[in-house]
């Protein structure tokens, strides 16, 4: 599957974020998490070389934009949908490489630690770091360092940049796949892209609602 | 010797997207197809029997709630049945994550769980040829009609039909 080789990517855990991780109540179950992803990607996950997945999505995302004729917003749903299709096939490869070890979630925020340290580590080798927003209940992850693997060795022309291309989308259109897959809709945005001069990569997860269980007819 | 005598695939939809049985007597393995009316009322009684056994345990499920941080309304507890043994045959079920059921009846020998054997029917058989086919359809309800049990697609493939049976060959 799509998982970097571990020599070529960058160190995942940032001094910052685990102080921060230590002080929230479900450190344990957080602890656990992070294990699992590790363990879960030494053992069960084939690898690829990373500059090869780098350049292949390079060449899909060139191609998107000559075939929209530099029209910014379509490739952006482009995007998007081609990354649902994948989320929800991949799914289900998550759950059978994980098998039962993963823990329940209970809420928005065990589903954003699983997403951060569990699915990021196994399909990207990244982790990146959860933030809640408690009122709005937003799920936000943020990418630091340039740790996305896509936006590697990426400069955006300023006519991409001023249309706001965001070239990872396919993220936010993975996760909302995989999401779709287990019974849960969202809307999972591009928030910020550091490749746009922004400050810092951040996708957000909003709207978390479960769709009901289907019944056969005459129940 | 565990003896299977037939077994199923039901998807979120609540159709059979995947079905055979053995006919010990006659040597011959009957699909679920589309012409095949016999086959599709067995699954749909077998798909209620359930559907209706897992509202039955989750509603007598008595959850254990140790925060109040869970959220119930997102991520509701549940508890799948596992097996139904009559006098004659066992049922062994397994749902997944993503709400696909595998049912297996077998023979009393079966013993408690055929899980193992479930299980590696999803990861392995499953997965390899139908879950990671990006040929393979998204969904075996193209349009809200066929929804809700009214569906009639089938998995055609035709390595993934080898592979289950080499699997489940010996235990026919």
């Amino acid at each position: 599957m799509v998982s970097s080789v571990p020599d070529t990517s960058i160190s995942t855990t940032g001094s910052s974020s685990s102080a921060a991780i230590k002080n929230s109540p479900n450190y344990s179950n957080v602890v656990f998490l992070k294990q699992l992803g590790e363990q879960v990607f030494q053992q069960n996950m084939k690898k690829i070389n990373a500059e090869f997945l780098t350049i292949t999505y390079g060449s899909l995302v060139k191609v998107l934009i000559d075939h929209y004729k530099d029209d910014v917003e379509k490739c952006n749903q482009k995007l998007k949908e081609m990354g649902k299709n994948i989320g929800s096939r991949l799914i289900d490869d998550f759950y059978s490489k994980v098998t039962t070890q993963i823990p329940r979630c209970n809420n928005l925020k065990d589903l954003g630690n699983t997403l951060s340290l569990v699915a990021f580590k196994l399909y990207l080798n990244c982790v990146p770091k959860f933030l809640f927003d408690e009122e709005e209940k937003i799920i936000k992850l943020r990418f630091d360092n340039d740790i996305n693997i896509f936006s590697k060795f990426v400069e955006l022309p300023d006519e991409y940049k001023n249309k706001r291309l965001y070239y990872s989308n396919i993220i936010a259109g993975i996760i909302e796949g995989a999401l779709s897959g287990i019974a849960l809709k969202s809307d999972v945005i591009y928030f910020s892209d550091t490749l746009l001069g922004d400050p810092f990569s951040e996708i957000h997860i909003a709207n978390v609602k479960r769709i009901k269980d289907e019944v056969p007819m005459g129940q | 010797m565990v003896k299977v005598y037939s077994f199923w695939i039901f998807d979120k939809h609540c159709n059979c997207i995947y079905g055979f049985e053995y006919d010990s007597i006659k040597q011959k393995v009957h699909k679920v197809e589309t012409d095949n009316h016999d086959m599709i009322a067995k699954s749909k009684i077998l798909y209620g029997l359930v559907f209706s056994l897992t509202s039955l345990t989750t509603r007598y499920y008595y959850s254990n709630k140790i925060t109040n941080e869970s959220d119930d309304s997102l991520f509701p507890q549940k508890s799948n049945f596992r097996k139904i043994t009559t006098g004659l045959y066992t049922v062994h079920t397994f749902k997944t994550e993503t709400g696909l059921i595998f049912a297996l009846l077998a023979d009393l020998e079966s013993g408690d769980s055929m899980d193992i054997e479930l299980q590696y029917i999803y990861r392995q058989i499953y997965m390899n040829n139908v879950g990671l086919n990006p040929l393979a359809p998204l969904d075996y309800a193209e349009t809200e009609t066929e929804a809700k049990g009214k569906g009639f697609r089938q998995i055609k493939n035709d390595n993934f039909d080898k592979e289950l049976y080499n699997f489940l060959e010996p235990l026919l």
